[in-house]
């Protein structure tokens, strides 16, 4: 079996694991989890959803908010109860799949726990090794493990390592792991990397199924225009057919948002949601209330009056500014 | 988002453009100081009313910030869920100042 991580020796031998030189997995221990860390983990993941299940079945059956201050004081499982052992199996074998995944609880549910920030201080670690592996396949395994976001800085040269060989079957999962890692950057010199990430995702393998979240990023992105091109690729070029269909949606979300002369595609295509060629129950629901929405606050539509008190609590309407034009910003400082 | 929409309501001061904003963070008198330390001066309601319900929830709001830009005769004409980038939100409503003050002459 391929090994996760390269480099095994080098990781251990500068101690930053935390496990004493020379300790090694296969030697004997009474440790449960260190003879077989897999067992060791998923024993250990299952206590922990058992415990987070019993809170919140405890929480929903609450009935007063007494109670449910109760139930969240006594029943909320605390991280820190389970940090350690996560950590445990971390460092018994710092080159196994257990101890990606063990750390990646630690980087998630464990955070801001003692052994959480021990597992955090291992990152720049984890990104070197990383960073070194030039076998695609390798480095898409090693990476899915973690939350992309944290490792967001190997972006660019796993991006160069994919482009490089873009005919190798993880080329693209790695591209979509890019765009996962720089999704949220916008105002960094990351965001640059994931439009041309899309850009050329899209321009090469438009009918791939991996493209599926696409249309999940898309219809957010702050550049409409450039959203709705590569929705309206995507529609056509994929062969995945849920792929199509929810891409079908996220367009015709951003039509609704645009201008006037798009309402009327977009609402043919919320229509074909509820009684159309696209006729499904998971997405109906949804465009039946797009559809409402579109007919009270869509665009080209009279905007419906606010009345409500001001900061300094004076009672005003939205009408009062009829003749200026009005930006209405839904906005807070949290 | 805040240093932009202050130029924009400084650059545009005379003509025929308002920010009206609705403002989630709850008590008014909790936010004083950031009101002050940001300088805003717009307008804002509360999200939060005694006698109705939230402006929020009965505008069916998917998330914070949204903005809706409504021209001079009040027709919604755009709408943005997360906040557009500065230079489309500047373009989008220095082209409704301009209609705004063409009909204003005519």
């Amino acid at each position: 079996m391929k090994r996760l991580m390269i480099g095994l020796a080098a990781f251990a031998a500068v101690g930053l694991c935390g496990s004493p030189l020379g300790l090694r997995a296969d030697e004997p221990s009474k440790d449960q989890s260190k003879r077989d860390p897999a067992k060791g983990l998923s024993a250990l993941q299952k206590e922990w959803t058992d415990a987070e299940l019993a809170f919140s079945k405890a929480y929903q059956e609450a009935k007063t908010d007494e109670e449910k201050q109760q139930v969240l004081k006594e029943k909320r499982p605390k991280a820190a109860d389970y940090a350690d052992r996560f950590l445990k199996i971390a460092e018994t074998d710092p080159d196994s799949p257990e101890a990606g995944q063990a750390l990646s609880w630690l980087f998630t549910q464990g955070r801001g726990t003692e052994a959480g920030n021990k597992a955090q201080a291992k990152i720049p670690m984890l990104k070197e090794k990383l960073g070194a592996i030039s076998d695609l396949a390798l480095l898409h395994k090693g990476l899915s493990q973690f939350p992309a976001y944290l490792f967001q800085d190997l972006a660019p040269q796993v991006a160069e390592k994919a482009k490089k060989d873009l005919d190798h079957p993880q080329a693209v999962p790695l591209l979509i792991w890019v765009c996962t890692a720089t999704l949220y950057s916008g105002g960094t010199p990351l965001a640059k990397l994931y439009d041309s990430t899309i850009d050329l995702l899209m321009e090469r393998f438009p009918e791939r199924k991996e493209l599926a979240p696409l249309v999940n990023w898309l219809p957010m992105d702050q550049n409409a225009e450039w959203a709705e091109k590569h929705l309206r690729k995507l529609i056509e070029k994929s062969a995945d057919d849920f792929t199509k269909i929810n891409g079908k949606f996220g367009l015709a979300t951003i039509l609704a948002k645009k201008d006037e002369a798009s309402q009327p595609e977009a609402e043919k295509l919320f229509q074909s949601f509820i009684d159309g060629p696209d006729k499904n129950p998971s997405f109906a629901d949804r465009a039946k209330e797009e559809l409402a929405e579109m007919k009270v606050r869509g665009i080209g539509k009279p905007v419906p009056d606010i009345t409500g008190d001001d900061l300094d609590s004076k009672s005003f309407k939205l009408s009062d500014y009829k003749g200026k034009v009005v930006l209405l910003d839904f906005w807070a400082f949290w | 988002m805040f240093p932009h929409e202050r130029s924009l309501v400084n650059k545009l001061n005379g003509k025929p453009f308002v920010l009206i904003g609705v403002n989630g963070d709850g008590d008014p008198t909790k936010i004083e100081k950031d009101l002050k330390d940001n300088q805003i001066t717009w307008r804002s309601f509360q999200n939060q009313r005694k006698e109705s319900t939230e402006i929020a929830k009965e505008w069916n709001l998917k998330g914070w910030p949204t903005l809706y830009l409504i021209d001079h005769k009040g027709v919604i004409k755009k709408k943005w869920v997360g906040g557009p980038g500065n230079e489309v939100l500047d373009k989008e409503v220095e082209k409704l100042v301009a209609t705004a003050e063409k009909d204003k002459e005519s």
